[in-house]
Order: structure tokens, then C-alpha cells, then sequence
């Protein structure tokens, strides 16, 4: 237990620091708030009684660092907020949207481990040989294609040359849950298949480093079949990289999806960030940085946790 | 001996910690060594014979008590005095392969030494890494120009000699240098060794697992068992008459040509305990056979018992034919 | 074929084979021209420096190297009457485990070190043996014990990581007798462990042969160990087997120089201190390059012109048993004969 103790004081820093960190760069921006909402409510020149009222109702006389913890106290209790633009809660607003992004990236995640896993061991266990060599060039090729080609060809596919997936919009999963998933598809595919190239790169390199070992040339003199060894002696012990990778490609699958939400309309975080940024919503665009820093701390935790469950050396190691 | 001994070692403890646990690597390790003499070290992996190695050299530090070299105290020498000193002191390491550096040529690994102690002139330099390598049964001119992995690991010993022997050393730490060797260069290196040992006037702390290599090359050993010294006397004696219930178990697990059939059943059964977690009185007791109760509650005195002849037991064998 | 003569067959019978690895620098000729037999319940020492192609025999015996092309075989491997190198990799799973097992040198790397002892023991007995889950586990903590494990069923939930490396074999060695093979191939068992554990080790695998019947290999580069461990022994240099004969014959009468270098250049016990020791000189030839002639000429005291450009080949003197090969063999000492 000791292990994980120790890695949950390090991120709850890096938590800090990330909120830290942005409520300053987007209170340090130029242009000035309170002007943009009088002039967007008002079309005479707003009187400095009014400012100051506004100033204050915000507390944006107070300096900047007592600003970061009154945000930070009322985030503990919940509160994050609320938009200066509309007065919506952020906690409200990210509700709403978190469980559409959430679904986007956990069916992308699910797609990527399913493509890459076997063509990572197809092509470990064939390493140098002509399937592993097509493999290969398949990966840079796919490697070499930006995000927003990858999700442009997609839809050109499978949704207009052969129309079988929709092409944009969400369907609400209780009204539709077969048009909801459907709807997912493309988006989730044109993330997933970003990522494949990475992930089974490395999980072909660990395999065949785990393929000379000794404990491997065991299970093949007990006459296990190749199959079984691949799955049940090899696999495990060859995804430590690739379970970092997923981890550390987290980044990634945000800024993925921010484009692909908005490439196929999908009311999601990231659609709901980029609507906050070009708004100037700064407590919004705050709310949704803390729900990515959160969300990036619980990952790495969780990436933690799948090193010990994959090998016992880990925890006993760490303790 | 009448002379004052080069090295001499009292109570010396080295603790590390593991586990978040304080241990001792080696524990109240007494021994001298004579001028040119050689001394063996030899017990099983983890008893601290690499550790002991090491404390002569201050790496690291012992935790408790003294190490004299050639009268000098070194445990509270300050640094860079001791970096003077470890040129009278060399060590050599089992791995040869590894202790070199693979990007460097055989020449500058060589001359090294010569570098840190400050010897600019590069002709000096070039002819005593030429005569040192010739030394060692290397041929300089094919050999200098070289780097570490075109030589096989017998090779690469005889490199990791040379360094050792280029700034004339009194005292060679030589930690398991033929483990690694194939039988017929381990036998290669170890003539090398004695040969080298006579033309520079080395002494020696050589290293072992294995008790028929320490008898072939020391005048004196010393067994060791889970960080303390359990035997120490003279090669031949140790071997004809072992005190030590450890010492006599090992010599009769050795499978040699000698022995040969004759190996029915394991002299030693059981496993080495943890050093973490010695057993109490005797550390040896719980695979000795013929424990008694007092070995349990007392620990026995490293004691000598004839003239040169330590050990560390209540009941030592004395059933040695001399 | 009638029972008798199945038994007077021998359980394993190499012929000249071959295993060449096709590697950028060259082709490496690891095992060059081996045959040897081995009967039921007999114990076989192969002895060699490190690189003789002692491993790589054992691996093609039960056929664990790559057959992607890398790898070049010839010869047969005649096991029970039938050619192994002539099955199907169907088949030949067949054989892996249930005929023949094998015992790995550092038990350091040979468990999986994510996986669990028992399932490690379990999987053969379920996949191979046919038992169900229960009786397997059972059977499992059966073998631990057999091998001199305490409590067998505690150990069966732990890792590698936490038993030590003379344990480790030993549940190496559990693996291998699960699966009741007729042979044991023990490449270098002991090699990576203390003297005291090494010989617990030795006298295990000797009980457990003895009583089971087994045939066995064991692969050593130490004389000593065949010595007391093994009823015969070949002798492996660069590749081929240089001599071959029951170990007391060997260990009282070596024929081939090597042989003899090997005896003599590791220290005996029973010499005084500071005993020259007569070293082999130079060094074992790589086997991407191997020598004209016999493969030991370069280091051999005896070699004559003739040992330079025609290789000997493995030979007996008359009806001997004890196989040689050299062209100066070493003479049969007079007291020796007495
Ligand atoms: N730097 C270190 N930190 C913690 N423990 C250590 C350290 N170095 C050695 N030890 C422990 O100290 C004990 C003695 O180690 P040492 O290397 O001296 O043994 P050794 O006799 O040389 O063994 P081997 O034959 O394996 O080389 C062992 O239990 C080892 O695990
Ligand atoms: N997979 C491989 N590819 C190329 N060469 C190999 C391979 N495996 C072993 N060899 C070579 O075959 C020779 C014999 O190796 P091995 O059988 O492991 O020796 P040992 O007698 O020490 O067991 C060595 O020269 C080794 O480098
Ligand atoms: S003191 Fe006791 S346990 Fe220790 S070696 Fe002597 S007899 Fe054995
Ligand atoms: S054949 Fe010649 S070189 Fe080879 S071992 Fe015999 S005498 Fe020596
Ligand atoms: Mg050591
Ligand atoms: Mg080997």
C-alpha cells in the first residue's frame, strides 16, 4: 500500500501545479473581462461605478493570488464556479457534457488496445518477416496522417462513398442506444487509429525482448502452443511501455478529441472548451482545465496500479 | 610475522539499508595481511565477501571500525588524501567485460590511472601502458589501438589487470576475477596473477566462491558466513584440518574429479539465511550438524585455537588428520 | 515390434546433426556433426567451455529454436524409434513435456516471474496431463513437496520473486517431472547457484531419476560435476563431441588432449598452495570461423602437421566404447590398465 501512498503525493503537486498554473496564464492574458461583458450587455461605454460593482461581484479586485484560493477553496467544496457569460454552474456544465466526451474516449482507448494488441503480437512473434514488414509500413503510414486527414477520410468512407456510420451529430444513449454508439464510431475510430501505430510499436519491441527469455523457452518445452504462450506467458510481462504509453498518450486523446468533437459535432468538453476560449469565459475555461488535470492525475494512478496488477514485483518493490 | 602487517582490519561493520530495514553487510571483520602475502576469501553469494572487498577501499565507508594501510588510518582519511592512497590500492572486479568502458580504447582505459595521478608527458604514458600490456601477455601493438568488446572476456581480464598493475600497486583487491572465465582461462589468469604478483611485489585480497581456486592461489584463508568470518588459518591447514562445521560442509559439497563418485548426499542441507534477519547465537546453526543448544543463545568468539588458526564455534571439528 | 526389442532400443539416438545459425556475420556453426545414444534411466554428461553448443544441442533436441529460416538443421533426432525433426509442430507438442522436459540454467530467468508457481506447474498437468483444476492443484503440491519444498500449498500461491534461486530449481525441476517425461535435459542446472545448494540440487535430480527411471542429460562445464553425476559423458568442443565414453573410463583414461587439458588446468584440492597450473592457452575458436583440421590445433601440445588441415573423426580403438577424436590420442597409461 506503501506504493501507491507514495505515488499519490507525487501527482497531487502536479494537480496543483497545472491549476495553479493556468488560473494565472488566463488572469495574466491581455484584454479585460469586465469590458467584454458590459460591452457585450450594454451598447454605450460602461461608467466606472459599473466596472467596480462588476470587479467586485467578481472579486477581480482582489490580486490575483488570493483569487487562485478562493477558487481553490470553493473547488473543494464543489464549486467551480460559474460562467461569467451565461451564469450556468461550471460544475453544471461539465455534468453535461463529461459523460459524451468520456464515452468518445473510452470507446477510442478500447479501439486502439483492440487493434494494436494483435497486430503488436502478430508482429513481434513474426518479427522480420514479410507480415511483420507490412505491418510495419502500415503503422508509419498511418503514423505520418494529422488527426483531422485521418478523421476527413473516415467519414469520406464510411459515411458518404459508403454510407453505413453517420458523420456527425450525437444521439442521446437513453432515447438511441444503437444510433448513440453508431455515432461514436468514426470519432472514436479516427482517435484510436492515431494511436494504434505508437502503441503497437512498442508492445512488438517488449515482445520481442520477452520472446528470448528464458521462462518463455520453458513454457515451450512444457509444449504449450504458441498461442498460449503468447497470450498467457508473453503478454503480460511485454506491456509495461505500452500500458505508459496509453497513460502518457492521455494528452493526446484530449487535444483528439477537441478536434474530432468539433470535427464531427459532438457536444463534448472539448467542444464545450473551445466554446469557453473563444468566448472568453475564463472561469469555464478554468473549470474544464481542472477537470482534464483531475482526470489526468486519476489515469496516471490508475497506470500506476496496472504496473502492480501486471507484475508482482512492482508493489513488493515499491513497499 | 615481526614486520607490522600493509593492511589491517578491526571489528569492521558495514551497514546498508534495504527495505526501508538497517542491516549489517558485514559484522565485527577482523584480519590482517602481510606484505606479499595473498589472503583467499571464500563463502557463498550475499555473505559479504565483495562488501569486505570493498571497506578496504572506503567504498563505502565502514560504519564501525578501523582500516590501517601501510600504518595509515583510512576510515577518517580526508578525500582526496585517499584518492592518493587508492593508487596503492587497486581493486579488480568479476565482471571484466563490463568493467571497462566499451567507448574508450584499450590504450586510454589503460593509461588511465597515469592520467588521474597527474602524469602528463604522453610518451611515459604510451611506454608503460606498452609494458604493462606486454606484462599481461597482451601484444601492445595489436591490442592498444583496440576497443573492449573486440577481446573476449579472458582478454578483457587481463586489460583490467594491466590498469590495476600500471600505477605499481602494494595492495590488488581482486573480487571473484576468474568467475566469469571459462576453466581453461581461468586457469590463464590465475598464473598470470601469480606471475605478476612476483614481479611487482603485490599482496593480495583475492576473492572466491570457489575453495579449490583460493587454495591454489593463497598462503592464508578465510571462510565467511553470512557477514562474519567463521575460519581463517593457513591454506594447507584450513584444508586439513577445517575447524569450522561451514568450512568442512563446503570442501565436501565441492564436486572436483577427485571427489567423484563418492558425492552421495549434500553435506549442507537447508537454505542461507536472510542477512537481514541472522539467526540468533551461531548465524550458521540453523544448517549446522552438529548444533548444540548453547548455539542458539551464545555467539561463539572468533578464537584462535592453534597458532594462526581462527574460529568461530563452540565446538570446533578436531577431526582434522594433521 | 515386439516389447523386447523396444527395450533394447535405445530411448534417444542422434545422428550426425547439425544446428547452424544464419547470422549477419556469417553462419555460426553451433552444433556441427553430433551423434550420440542414450538409454532408459541412463545419465549422460555433455561437458564444454562455454560456446561449445551445448545449449543449442539441447534445444534442437526438443526443438525450441526458430523455424523462420535463421536456423539451419540436419541430421536426425531418433527418439523411441521416431525421427523428431520429422513431426509436426502439432506432434512435436506432443513430445515436449510429456517425453522429454528440460531444466533451465539460471532459475533466475526460467519461471515467469508474472505468473504464479502453481499455475506455472498446473498448466502442464491441466494442458498436457488432462487433469482438472482440482486434482491438478493437488498433484502440484504433491511435485513441490517431492522436490523438497516446505509447505506445498503455501508456495503454490507466491511469485517467483519470493523464493531464492536454489528454490527456484527446485520448482524448476517440479515443472519438469510434472509432466512424467521418459527424459530430463538439465542444461546447466547448478551453474548459477552457491556450492552448497548446487550439490542439494545434484543429489535431487539424482533421486528423482533414480526413482522414476528417467533418462537425463546433464550439460556442465565442470568436470567434476560429471564426474560424480553422470554414467556417461561426452565431451564437447567447438561445436562436435571430441570424446565420448562411460565417465569412470574417462576420468582414468583420457584419450583426447583436450580432455586431459581440461582436467588438469582447474585446481585440485588435494594440491599444495601456489601449484602451477597447466593452463590451455589461447582461447576456444569462434564458431563463425572454426579451424581447419581439427578444431583444437591451435592450443593442442601434441598437434602434429596432419592435425592441421584433416579433421579427425570420432573413432574407437578396436571394439573399445570409448570414442575419440584426434590423430595423436593419448596413450593408455600401463597403470591405468592394471
Ligand atoms: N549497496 C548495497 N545496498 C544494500 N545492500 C547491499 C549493498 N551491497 C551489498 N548489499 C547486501 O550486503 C550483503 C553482502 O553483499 P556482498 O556483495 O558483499 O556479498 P558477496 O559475498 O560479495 O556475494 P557474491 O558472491 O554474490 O558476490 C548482501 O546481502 C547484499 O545483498
Ligand atoms: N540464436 C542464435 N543465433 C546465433 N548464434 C547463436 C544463437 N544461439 C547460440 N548461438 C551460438 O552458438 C554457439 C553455441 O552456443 P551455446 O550452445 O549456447 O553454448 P554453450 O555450450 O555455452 O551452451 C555460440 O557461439 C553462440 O554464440
Ligand atoms: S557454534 Fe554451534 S552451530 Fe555454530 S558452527 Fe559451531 S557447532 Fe555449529
Ligand atoms: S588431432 Fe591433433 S590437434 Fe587435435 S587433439 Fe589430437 S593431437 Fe591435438
Ligand atoms: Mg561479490
Ligand atoms: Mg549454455
Amino acid at each position: 500500500m506503501n506504493y501507491f501512498k507514495a505515488k499519490i503525493l507525487h501527482l497531487v503537486p502536479v494537480f496543483f501545479l497545472v491549476t495553479f498554473a493556468s488560473f494565472m496564464m488566463l488572469n495574466l492574458l491581455p484584454g479585460d473581462l469586465v469590458d467584454a461583458i458590459l460591452l457585450d450587455e450594454e451598447s454605450s461605454v460602461p461608467s466606472a461605478a459599473d466596472r467596480a460593482a462588476l470587479e467586485k461581484e467578481l472579486n477581480l479586485d482582489k490580486p490575483v493570488i488570493i483569487r487562485y484560493f478562493i477558487w481553490l477553496g470553493n473547488m473543494f467544496q464543489g464549486d467551480l464556479g460559474r460562467s461569467y457569460i451565461n451564469t450556468q454552474p461550471v460544475t453544471e456544465a461539465l455534468a453535461l457534457r463529461i459523460p459524451v466526451s468520456l464515452e468518445l474516449m473510452i470507446m477510442a482507448q478500447i479501439l486502439a488496445i483492440g487493434i494494436a494488441v494483435p497486430l503488436g503480437l502478430i508482429s513481434g512473434y513474426k518479427a522480420g518477416q514479410p507480415i511483420d514488414r507490412g505491418i510495419s509500413a502500415g503503422a508509419f503510414a498511418v503514423l505520418a496522417v494529422p488527426l483531422f486527414i485521418m478523421g476527413t477520410v473516415l467519414i469520406w468512407i464510411f459515411a458518404i462513398w459508403w454510407p453505413i456510420l453517420p458523420s456527425s451529430g450525437h444521439t442521446d444513449f437513453a432515447k438511441d442506444a444503437w444510433g448513440n454508439i453508431q455515432g461514436f464510431i468514426l470519432p472514436a475510430l479516427t482517435i484510436g487509429l492515431i494511436e494504434v501505430p505508437v502503441l503497437m510499436r512498442v508492445l512488438r519491441t517488449d515482445l520481442i525482448s520477452t520472446l528470448q527469455e528464458d521462462y518463455i523457452a520453458l513454457a515451450k518445452s512444457k509444449g504449450m502452443s504458441t498461442r498460449y504462450i503468447l497470450f498467457n506467458h508473453a503478454l503480460r510481462p511485454s506491456s509495461f511501455t505500452f500500458i505508459t504509453i496509453l497513460g502518457l498518450q492521455l494528452g493526446n486523446l484530449i487535444t483528439g478529441s477537441i478536434v474530432v468533437e468539433t470535427l464531427f459535432s459532438i457536444p463534448g468538453v472539448g467542444k464545450l472548451l473551445i466554446d469557453a476560449v473563444d468566448a472568453r469565459d475564463e472561469i469555464l475555461v478554468q473549470g474544464v482545465i481542472t477537470f482534464v488535470a483531475l482526470v489526468y492525475v486519476g489515469v496516471n494512478l490508475l497506470v500506476d496500479l496496472m504496473y502492480a496488477v501486471l507484475d508482482p514485483r512492482v508493489a513488493a518493490r515499491g513497499a | 610475522m615481526s614486520q607490522d602487517p600493509l593492511l589491517s582490519i578491526q571489528d569492521v561493520t558495514v551497514e546498508y539499508t534495504t527495505q526501508g530495514k538497517r542491516f549489517a553487510a558485514i559484522s565485527g571483520v577482523t584480519f590482517d595481511i602481510a606484505e606479499g602475502e595473498t589472503l583467499g576469501l571464500v563463502g557463498e553469494s550475499g555473505c559479504g565477501k565483495s562488501t569486505t572487498g570493498r571497506a578496504i577501499i572506503q567504498l563505502p565507508r565502514p560504519t564501525r571500525g578501523t582500516v590501517q594501510f601501510e600504518g595509515t588510518e583510512l576510515t577518517t582519511l580526508p578525500y582526496d588524501q585517499m584518492r592518493q592512497i587508492r593508487q596503492r590500492l587497486q581493486i579488480i572486479f568479476q565482471d571484466p567485460v563490463s568493467s571497462l568502458n566499451p567507448r574508450r580504447k584499450v590504450k586510454d582505459i589503460v593509461a588511465e590511472p597515469l592520467v588521474i595521478a597527474g602524469i602528463s608527458d604522453k610518451a611515459e604514458r604510451e611506454g608503460r601502458v606498452r609494458e604493462v600490456l606486454t606484462a599481461v601477455g597482451m601484444d601492445p601493438d595489436i591490442t592498444m589501438e583496440r576497443r573492449p568488446h573486440q577481446f573476449s572476456g579472458g582478454q578483457c581480464q587481463r586489460i583490467c589487470i594491466a590498469r590495476a598493475l600500471i600505477m605499481e600497486p602494494k595492495l590488488i583487491v581482486c573480487d571473484e576475477p576468474v568467475s566469469a572465465l571459462d576453466v581453461s582461462v581461468q586457469a590463464q589468469i590465475l598464473n598470470l596473477l601469480e606471475d605478476m604478483k612476483e614481479r611487482y611485489g603485490l599482496t593480495l585480497l583475492f576473492i572466491s566462491h570457489d575453495l579449490a581456486v583460493v587454495k591454489n592461489i593463497s598462503d592464508r584463508v578465510a571462510v565467511m558466513y553470512l557477514g562474519k568470518f567463521c575460519e581463517l588459518a593457513s591454506s594447507l591447514r584450513i584444508y586439513e584440518a577445517p575447524a569450522h562445521p561451514y568450512t568442512a560442509g563446503l570442501m565436501a559439497t565441492i564436486p572436483t574429479i577427485e571427489a567423484g563418485a563418492q558425492l552421495e548426499t549434500a553435506a549442507l542441507s537447508g537454505e542461507i539465511p536472510s542477512p537481514l534477519n541472522p539467526p540468533s547465537g551461531c548465524r550458521f546453526r540453523t544448517r549446522c550438524p552438529i548444533a548444540q543448544d548453547k548455539c542458539a543463545s551464545d555467539e561463539p568468539q572468533f578464537r584462535e585455537i592453534e597458532t594462526g588458526h581462527f574460529v568461530a564455534c563452540h565446538f570446533p571439528l578436531t577431526g582434522g588428520t594433521a | 515390434m515386439p516389447a523386447d526389442i523396444a527395450e533394447s532400443q535405445p530411448l534417444l539416438e542422434v545422428i550426425d546433426l547439425y544446428t547452424h545459425f544464419d547470422t549477419p556475420r556469417g553462419v555460426a556453426h553451433a552444433v556441427d556433426g553430433i551423434s550420440f545414444t542414450l538409454d532408459r534411466g541412463r545419465t549422460l554428461g555433455v561437458v564444454g567451455e562455454s560456446g561449445s553448443g551445448k545449449s543449442v544441442l539441447s534445444r534442437t533436441i526438443i526443438d525450441i529454436l526458430s523455424h523462420d529460416g535463421s536456423v539451419l538443421y540436419r541430421g536426425k533426432v531418433m527418439f523411441e524409434g521416431r525421427d523428431l525433426r520429422e513431426l509436426s509442430q502439432k506432434e512435436m507438442r506432443e513430445v515436449r513435456g510429456r517425453e522429454i522436459a528440460m531444466v533451465f540454467q539460471d532459475p533466475m530467468s526460467s519461471l515467469n516471474p508474472v505468473k504464479r508457481i502453481g499455475k506455472q506447474i498446473t498448466e502442464v498437468l491441466v494442458k498436457r496431463m488432462g487433469m482438472n483444476k482440482a486434482s491438478a492443484n493437488l498433484r502440484a503440491a504433491e511435485l513441490i513437496d517431492s522436490v523438497g519444498i516446505p509447505d506445498p500449498e503455501q508456495q503454490l500461491k507466491r511469485y517467483p520473486m519470493h523464493l531464492s534461486g536454489g528454490m527456484r530449481q527446485r520448482v524448476a525441476i517440479a515443472i519438469a517431472l510434472a509432466g512424467e517425461p521418459k527424459l530430463l535435459i538439465a542444461d546447466e542446472p547448478t551453474t548459477a547457484l552457491d556450492v552448497t545448494i548446487q550439490a542439494q540440487i545434484l543429489d535431487l535430480l539424482r533421486k528423482q531419476q533414480r526413482e522414476r527411471n528417467m533418462a537425463v542429460i546433464l550439460i556442465t562445464h565442470n568436470l567434476g560435476i560429471v564426474s560424480g553425476y553422470t554414467d556417461d559423458v561426452a565431451v564437447m568442443y567447438a561445436g562436435k563431441i571430441v570424446e565420448r565414453c562411460e565417465t569412470q573410463e574417462l576420468m582414468n583414461r583420457p584419450r583426447m588432449p583436450y580432455t586431459e587439458a581440461l582436467m588438469k588446468s582447474a585446481p585440485l584440492l588435494s594440491d599444495p598452495p601456489h601449484t602451477r597450473l597447466d593452463a590451455i592457452p589461447g582461447l576456444p575458436p569462434n564458431l563463425l570461423n572454426v579451424p581447419d583440421g581439427c578444431r583444437f590445433h591451435e592450443r593442442c601440445r601434441y598437434a602434429t602437421d596432419r592435425c592441421l588441415t584433416e579433421l579427425p573423426d570420432l573413432t574407437a580403438d578396436g571394439s573399445s566404447e570409448h570414442l575419440y577424436a584426434c590423430w595423436n590420442p593419448l596413450e593408455v597409461k600401463a597403470e591405468a590398465l592394471s
